[in-house]
């Protein structure tokens, strides 16, 4: 038999996608958000309808601006209360607040004076904007947006419902058109709210039902107050470009609402059928357009926004209104549009609108969004009523007709899309910037802070310091060459060699080595590389240097090792078109590593294509593999092509293969980056791993490189096809071989969209979901979910969501077959 | 070369010993051997060159790949006990900006934990 707590639960997950322990914390916030509203929605009933009732449709302008004005005042005492007490007590202490002034409302009501409706008015509108903005806040205190954008059609339906039921309760009771004892009721759902904010935030000081990320900030020091304040929280939102996006949108969909507001209410008092009923109209049709947006919610909000993300579930209430506007532009005087114009205002900006607008603040810093919430959610929004008004005043003194506000009406609509789409975009940088990479690849960090040509000439320098002088000067005479003979490099090798000679660093140094060369210390060194170079083309001295060399390459021995060595050397220093150039063929297959190594480098100098083969070949060897690379590297990317077709030879050895892919990988340009891409799809499964890593150190090292995304995508399916399967096959049979596969695979995943994408976002999201707290990898989830196109995300969403076992297991298996499927 | 290794915590201290050079090359090479532990789920990885007598270019290579390996996996690796006159050369090649280079092998362990 399943208990009752089972039940509700799978009564909730039928809803949205509930994680296990969410169920408390969602049924509180419907409820925290259910009782506000309801109260709220008697007390709007009434603040219309006595409104109307008292003073007219025409004074509404006036009771707009007064709002705008006093709810600067409201923005400064939050914001001071909130820094001396805290938010949880705030919220205690503002329910009590407008639990009391309800009530003294509901006595004052019964004196029936006229002016009076005006101050229920606006103190009805700072009950709004203070209690839904501290509900909002404490949203965005529980949630990462990957949570709120799963449980916001949940709980945000909650607000919703308590506008349904408060609407209902005031249609049902209304005993007369402005029915004030209505108010009693709206007190109840205040004072039930207080135990409902208790159980959801704890006992003020303790927090003790917040997660640890979320506890809301304690009381500022003494004397913090004083500077929380209106202007401060101005400033945050002036200094912000993403606030300022968020609050020049939510100005103009305030302005357009102010507009549509009017011509509603215009439109209706002169319905003639609806004359004596404005109170059970309003409460009824309140609580109809409310169904609407409760459907809305619960149903769609969040499967919308997770479907679709927020960037086009934020258009969709601007684009809905233009379509209604157009037709009330046609027909200014229709009750039934002007009701489909309320009525798509009101159901959508409850529900999927404000859940976008909502998770909009998620990513912002604790500190930053607090301030500007309550200066958008409280100021700005009355502000913009007021702003709306003033707009709609100087309008009407035209006496423009419906018809034209319907057009002015949709001009601003227009202006206000264009900032949804503009704050969606920031949301990403915003969000972007929650999360911090943990690591760089360390070949960028190596490329940009070493030289590797010069460790290997100073290594090989300092080598030679003790093995013959010959060589030793050559290396010397090349790093002055390159003005790389630093002060430091000569005095490292002064002190080397008077160590030797046991004169200074005692048994630092301790075998024999070489002085530093006269040369070396001559102020001017130009005129001694002149000198040299020009004895180095010497026509003469080439010819004998080269019977010299002859002959030490009849006698292939250890004894002449050296001078081979130095031979190979020597030619690297020459022009490529010296004479002597024509014994580096047989210096290169020389079998000594030093002397090949020394004329793979000397071959590489000369940039002739002839060496090219044999050097490829000294990749084969370990030994000679890292001299070889570079000397290849020494060509650049000319012989892109001709390393490409050893890499595509499936008859050639799979260790020179992918130490050619490392040589392609090192060259970094774009054909280096084109010949690997072209192998994506057919390379052997023993470098497939290597092909896509030396692809991404080409990309981090530049992403200005691009990639073909149709292959790369290719690509990217046939690893997903992979991780499925082993997903599966670890799941049969479990062992960390397969557990090692997975990781691989999901890195080559990530390594590829790199490739369709910023490499650095990528990683970014890579290295978060990877190492990062459950916090950070949520925000990765949502950086990924605002960057990749939806077939990416489908494709990828199964394996990184963070689901239930089952879930994870149903899906991969899915995706499985569509990419099977896909395949055949 | 010879390799041998010790651990604390989860940080392999990989003690070797002799020279790190092309015409010595053993089975495996350091960077090969430094890919089998990353294989292994190894991330923070201590070179005890307490006893390494010479390193030529090409052993400065194998140090330098070893070095990208781990770190591009998000792991750390860093070296300790390097004798007086190969930091001399790394100091003047600028490697010591890239390589961690510890005196103490306590304090290069505790270099790690305080990551």
């Amino acid at each position: 038999m399943t208990s009752g707590p089972g039940r509700f639960r799978r009564l909730l997950a039928s809803v949205v996608e509930l994680k296990p322990g969410e169920e408390k914390i969602v049924t509180l916030l419907f409820l925290y958000f259910f009782l506000i509203t309801a109260s709220y929605s008697i007390i709007k009933s009434l603040r219309v309808a006595s409104y109307l009732d008292y003073l007219g449709a025409d004074k509404l302008p006036l009771a707009y601006l007064l709002t705008a004005v006093l709810i600067g005042f409201v923005v400064t005492l939050h914001s001071r209360v909130q820094a001396r007490i805290g938010r949880v007590n705030l919220i205690i202490f503002s329910l009590a607040f407008f639990i009391l002034s309800t009530l003294l409302f509901w006595f004052l009501f019964s004196f029936d004076w006229t002016w009076l409706s005006l101050a229920y008015y606006v103190w009805a509108n700072i009950f709004l904007a203070v209690l839904i903005t501290q509900f909002w806040i404490v949203v965005n205190d529980l949630f990462n947006p990957r949570e709120a954008k799963r449980l916001v059609g949940l709980f945000g339906s909650g607000g919703i419902l308590g506008g349904i039921f408060g609407g209902e309760t005031t249609g049902l009771l209304a005993r007369s058109n402005v029915d004030f004892s209505l108010l009693l009721i709206a007190t109840g759902f205040l004072i039930v709210c207080i135990p409902v904010v208790y159980l959801l935030l704890g006992r003020p000081g303790t927090n003790q039902s917040l997660p640890p990320r979320v506890q809301p900030a304690s009381p500022g020091p003494a004397g913090a107050a004083g500077t929380v304040g209106f202007r401060d929280c101005l400033k945050t939102v002036r200094g912000n470009h993403y606030l300022r996006l968020i609050a020049a949108g939510i100005t103009i969909s305030l302005v357009v609402s102010t507009f549509i507001d009017w011509q509603f209410n215009k439109v209706v008092e002169g319905a003639a059928s609806l004359e004596n009923k404005l109170t059970s109209f309003y409460g009824h049709f309140n609580a109809g357009l409310l169904i609407l947006a409760f459907v809305i919610q619960i149903f769609l909000t969040s499967r919308f926004i997770q479907r679709f993300g927020l960037r086009l579930s934020f258009q969709i209430y601007p684009v809905v209104l233009v379509g209604v506007l157009t037709g009330l532009a046609i027909l200014p005087t229709s009750l039934l549009l002007a009701l489909s114009l309320k009525g798509t205002d009101k159901s959508l900006s409850y529900s999927l609108n404000q859940s976008v607008q909502e998770l909009l603040y998620i990513p912002i810093s604790p500190d930053i969004k607090y301030k500007a919430k309550v200066f958008i959610d409280m100021f700005l929004n009355r502000f913009a009523k007021g702003l709306g008004a003033i707009l709609l005043l100087a309008l009407l003194s035209f006496r423009p007709g419906l018809r034209l506000i319907s057009l002015v009406t949709i001009f601003l609509i227009l202006g206000w899309a264009t900032l949804n789409l503009l704050v969606t975009r920031e949301y990403t940088l915003v969000v972007k910037k929650k999360l911090k990479k943990k690591w760089e690849r360390a070949d960028k960090v190596v490329t940009q802070q070493v030289d590797l040509d010069y460790i290997k000439s100073v290594f090989d320098a300092l080598e030679n310091q003790n093995r013959s002088q010959e060589l030793f000067v050559m290396d010397l005479f090349d790093l002055l060459r390159q003005d790389k003979f630093s002060p430091e490099l000569k005095r490292l090798i002064v002190a080397r060699s008077e160590a030797a000679s046991g004169t200074s660093l005692g048994a630092l140094f301790e075998e024999e080595a070489a002085p530093l060369p006269d040369w070396a210390w001559t102020p001017s060194q130009e005129s001694f590389k002149k000198e040299v170079t020009e004895v180095l083309a010497d026509r003469s001295y080439q010819e004998l240097v080269k019977n010299y060399i002859n002959q030490v390459l009849t006698k292939k021995g250890p004894e002449t090792e050296v001078a081979r060595m130095e031979a190979a050397r020597l030619i690297g220093l020459m022009s490529p078109d010296s004479p002597l150039a024509e014994e580096l063929g047989e210096l290169l297959e020389d079998d000594s590593g030093e002397v090949s190594r020394l004329a793979m480098d000397s071959a590489s100098k000369t940039k002739d294509r002839e060496y090219v083969h044999a050097i490829i070949r000294k990749l084969q060897e370990v030994s000679t593999r890292e001299d070889a690379a570079r000397s290849l590297l020494n060509y650049g990317s000319k012989i892109a092509g001709t390393l490409s077709d050893y890499l595509g030879d499936e008859t050639e050895d799979l260790e020179l293969r992918q130490a050619i892919i490392s040589v392609l990988s090192r060259l970094a340009s774009q054909e280096a980056a084109d010949f690997l891409a072209m192998e994506l799809l057919r390379i052997p499964p023993e470098l497939n791993n290597e092909l896509i890593d030396a692809l991404d150190r080409i990309r981090s090292l530049n992403p200005e490189i691009s990639l073909p995304s149709e292959t790369v995508r290719l690509k990217l399916a046939s690893e997903v096809r992979k991780y499925c399967q082993n997903f599966l096959k670890a799941r049969g049979e479990p062992g960390p071989d397969l557990e090692k596969q997975l990781a691989d695979s999901l890195t080559s995943i990530f390594q590829l969209l790199g490739f369709i994408y910023h490499p650095d976002d990528i990683s970014r999201a890579y290295q978060n979901l990877k190492a990062g707290t459950k916090e950070s990898a949520a925000y990765a989830l949502e950086l990924l979910e605002t960057l990749l196109v939806k077939a990416d995300r489908d494709l990828l969403w199964p394996l990184l969501e963070d689901l239930t076992p089952s879930d994870r297991l149903k899906r991969i298996q899915v995706l499985l077959a569509e990419l099977n499927k896909d395949q055949t | 070369m010879v390799i041998s290794t010790r651990e604390k915590n989860d940080i392999l201290i990989v003690d070797v010993e002799g020279e790190i050079r092309r015409s010595d090359i053993t089975d495996v090479t350091l960077h090969q051997w430094i890919k089998q532990q990353l294989e292994r789920g190894k991330r923070k990885i201590l070179l005890n060159f307490e006893k390494v007598d010479f390193i030529d270019s090409f052993g400065v290579g194998e140090i330098l790949a070893s070095y990208i390996s781990t770190h591009n996996l998000g792991g750390k690796l860093k070296l300790v006990k390097i004798s007086k006159k190969i930091f001399l050369i790394f100091q003047v090649t600028m490697l010591t900006k890239v390589l961690e280079i510890f005196d103490d092998e306590q304090v290069a362990l505790e270099s790690f934990f305080r990551e």
